[in-house]
């Protein structure tokens, strides 16, 4: 019996990434996000659907490749659920490796252009505590992308 | 004895599906910095067959609704492959009817896009019910742009989170054939559908990006088989010499940040001839599945 037990705690523990993986997959839908895109909505602006949720470590560092059709404007928000911690992204053009835009100390971030031309661009990304964590401080969150476009 | 074995087996089950959860994923520590760090290998995310084609609509050629899936309820569908290229296939001509205004054609895809639903066993959003209480509603047409929209990007996460990524690959590469099959062959002429023509060439960077998604799944005996027969359209789209654009990587006209430079694509003439054969062979290899 005592077996069982911890075959269904391992189980469980096994499952949480996963689990985590589901609660961040409306994480770009939530107010954090939403309360700045309401306004843009009026403008025309609708949701890309690459916009995403994803799960997202302390300290991890993210490459995220999306197509961006030209003669569109654009609005890219992101931002984390982790809390006084900063966020280091930059926007790269993949064919030409030009850098589009960068961003070293930002808490979440805001970008509005309009694209010329048709072009894959890597979003990298990386979680910047403000000190060296220790394993057990290393903790799930989200990550969050919402692009508008129109 | 038997007991501890069965544990081993038990615990070597789990190990191995948390692996298989975890796929493409790395563990990197770097030194002198955050301790645990994780990095994944790049995801690659495509547009929706909505805004494929969406953008392709704006290039104004005239849908010509013959080129659209015809509806055989009687039809069945031999396994998981038929059944996903087929629901892409279905749900791009969804956001062509839907576009062109005919509710009652929309109600028809509808139908087979949730048919193919369930024996695929992906729950979406919108179910039946909800179809029929959208039936009864004014506005249908904005309730169906709605559940059009939002299908494949439901597809996407709920596929994903049951890791069934062998299936999306299949449903968005039906989709993205379907979109370029009915715009290519909607348009009769080079000259005067140029714009189209534009269009569909520069699709090359979702069709790329859709592609380089698939190929992560190419282990499975059905997506490797798929990457074969499409390989000569990534051929063709290969082949479209890029023209780079003069414009400034970052320039700023009144208070809007523009982003240029980069590069466009534009089919020959002959290179269009052989797209359009090319997609017409494989909407029908994926029709006879």
């Amino acid at each position: 019996m005592k077996q069982a037990y911890f075959i269904i705690a391992f189980l469980f523990l096994f499952r949480i990434t996963g689990i985590y993986a589901q609660e961040c997959r409306h994480f770009h839908k939530t107010d954090v996000f939403m309360d700045i895109a309401k306004p843009y909505f009026d403008d025309g602006y609708i949701i890309y659907n690459q916009s995403k949720g994803i799960s997202f470590l302390k300290g991890e560092s993210k490459k995220i490749n999306l197509v961006l059709y030209g003669g569109k404007d654009y609005i890219l928000l992101i931002n984390t659920s982790f809390e006084k911690s900063k966020l280091e992204y930059s926007i790269i053009d993949e064919r030409t490796r030009q850098e589009i835009f960068s961003h070293k100390e930002s808490i979440a971030g805001k970008i509005e252009f309009f694209n010329e031309s048709t072009r894959k661009v890597i979003i990298e990304l990386k979680h910047k505590a403000d000190r060296k964590l220790n394993a057990n401080e290393v903790k799930d969150g989200c990550l969050g992308i919402l692009i508008l476009w129109k | 004895m038997y007991r501890k074995t069965y544990f081993i087996f038990i615990i070597l089950l789990v190990l191995l599906q948390s692996c298989i959860h975890k796929k493409g994923e790395t563990i990197r520590v770097e030194e002198g910095q955050i301790n645990n760090s994780r990095s994944f290998e790049t995801e690659y995310f495509f547009p929706s067959p909505n805004e494929v084609v969406d953008v392709l609509e704006q290039s104004n050629f005239n849908l010509n609704p013959d080129l659209l899936t015809e509806i055989d309820f009687k039809k069945t569908y031999i396994n998981n492959q038929a059944k996903s290229l087929n629901l892409g296939i279905f749900t791009t001509d969804l956001a062509f009817v839907v576009r062109n205004k005919d509710t009652q054609k929309a109600l028809q895809y509808l139908d087979v896009v949730f048919y193919l639903c369930s024996e695929l066993n992906i729950s979406t959003i919108a179910t039946i019910e909800t179809v029929e209480r959208i039936k009864n509603n004014m506005n249908v047409i904005d309730s169906l742009q709605f559940i059009s929209n939002e299908l494949f990007v439901d597809f996407i996460e709920i596929l994903k989170s049951d890791n069934r990524e062998d299936i999306l690959s299949m449903v968005a590469l039906g989709s993205y054939i379907e979109a370029f099959y009915v715009t290519s062959y909607s348009v009769n002429n080079y000259i005067d559908y140029f714009e189209t023509v534009k269009s569909l060439s520069n699709q090359k960077i979702a069709f790329e990006n859709c592609i380089s998604f698939i190929d992560g799944y190419k282990e499975d005996e059905n997506i490797a088989t798929l990457l074969g027969n499409v390989s000569y359209l990534i051929e063709i789209y290969e082949e479209i010499q890029p023209i780079k654009n003069t414009s400034r990587l970052i320039s700023n006209r009144t208070e809007k940040t523009i982003v240029g430079g980069g590069y466009q694509y534009i089919m020959s003439e002959d290179q269009f001839e052989t797209y359009k054969l090319e997609l017409s062979r494989l909407k029908q290899l994926f029709l006879e599945l």
